[in-house]
């Protein structure tokens, strides 16, 4: 039995590694500053980034589904 | 989120492996509470610089000296030339650099060395982000650990003595080396008769559902003291996951050695689950892969949190 979360849940897959090329972490494709900013924004911003997560995803195919539980 | 932090507090959240890092903003200087696992620490010195804005990291504080928290001092020294406050306690061991005592060796986890500058004592008032804050002693999960209040704020910085849904492994406890349940009862009983609005845990996103938080955290310790059995396999399960985690996959066949390989996980089951290395590699498995956090393709046990 998990508490209720209040919050969206963090993308990170604990990869936590930069991509040189693609300024992205090669786990959760987010930008530094979409990290650093994580938790100090709301749900509405935070399901922005997971739907940029999503499209990065189909361009970038290889890297698996992180949890997450915004569908956009 | 129906709460504030004051600005100049910015938690950068992370994930399990790496605990979170809290970064207070002080002006042209800033102070960052731990610094995640060392294999993700080139991206912790990136993170804390994107936060930095231009402003100057001047310290670093350590709420305890497991890898998870320490991982980034080294990195983030080298970068910043920050000092380093660890709590009082575990100063001596990490000036000998004793992998052993920093139970390194025995869960097999890696560290950066580092020197610290200074130490913290339970009991200690200091300011972070112009606020002032007093460090608690805060023994189970660690026995030298510090958790950090600030009264006026009604902020907690909690690192593994309490989590929104619990707290970390019962090291000391597990190894037969201190009382460290009764530690742990002593703690969060402490930490319940504080005021908290917001608690900052090392691991998970802050919160401020205290009192349900607390509910949670003496729930697990009632059912702990009750059954140290569940105990030790609660701790087998988070360590191996913890290995998993770093490592991404294992393969099948080489479990059993590890187990025996890895002092903690093979004391856990001489002392408690007294099982064969096969049968214990079997149970392992089938309880990872049972709540989600592993699945077998090919021979090999991978982490379903990694890619
Ligand atoms: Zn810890």
């Amino acid at each position: 039995m998990k508490p209720e979360q209040a919050s969206v849940a963090s993308p990170c897959i604990n990869v936590c590694q930069m991509d040189a090329a693609t300024g992205l972490c090669q786990g959760c494709l987010r930008t530094l500053a979409e990290i650093a900013a994580w938790s100090g924004i709301d749900d509405a911003e935070k399901c922005r980034i997971l739907a940029a997560v999503e499209q990065r995803r189909a361009v970038h195919a290889s890297v698996a589904d992180p949890p997450g539980n915004c569908r956009a | 989120m129906n709460f504030t932090l004051p600005s100049q507090v910015r938690v950068l959240e992370r994930g399990w492996l790496s605990s979170n890092n809290i970064l207070f903003l002080e002006g042209e200087r800033a102070t960052l509470i731990d610094s995640g696992y060392v294999s993700h620490a080139s991206q912790t010195v990136a993170l804390v610089r994107q936060a930095l804005d231009g402003r100057r990291l001047e310290r670093i504080i350590n709420t305890h000296s497991h890898s998870d928290h320490i991982g980034g001092n080294a990195a983030l020294q080298r970068e910043f030339a920050c000092s380093i406050t660890v709590p009082a306690g575990i100063a001596e061991t990490i000036q000998a650099w004793d992998e052993e005592a920093l139970l390194l060796t025995a869960s097999g986890q890696r560290c950066d060395p580092f020197r610290h500058d200074a130490t913290h004592l339970p009991g200690d008032e200091f300011e972070l982000g112009g606020l002032v804050w007093r460090a608690l002693h805060a023994p189970g999960h660690d026995m030298d650990a510090l958790v950090f209040y600030c009264e006026s704020r009604r902020i907690l910085i909690s690192g593994d003595a309490l989590w929104r849904d619990g707290f970390g492994i019962q090291f000391a406890e597990l190894m037969g080396k201190a009382a460290g349940l009764a530690a742990t009862r002593t703690t969060l009983e402490a930490i319940g008769r504080l005021a908290v609005d917001i608690v900052i845990p090392g691991h998970g996103a802050a919160f401020a559902e205290f009192d349900d938080a607390m509910q949670r955290a003496m729930q697990r310790l009632a059912a702990f003291e009750a059954d140290p059995l569940r105990m030790a396999r609660n701790a087998l399960k988070a360590c191996f996951t913890f290995n998993l985690l770093e490592l991404r996959r294992m393969r099948r066949d080489q479990l059993a050695e590890h187990l025996c390989g890895t002092a903690f996980l093979a004391d856990i089951n001489t002392r408690y689950l007294k099982l064969a290395p096969d049968d214990l590699a079997e149970w392992l498995v089938s309880e990872l892969v049972r709540a989600g956090v592993a699945e077998l393709r090919d021979g090999d046990i991978i982490s379903t949190q990694t890619a």
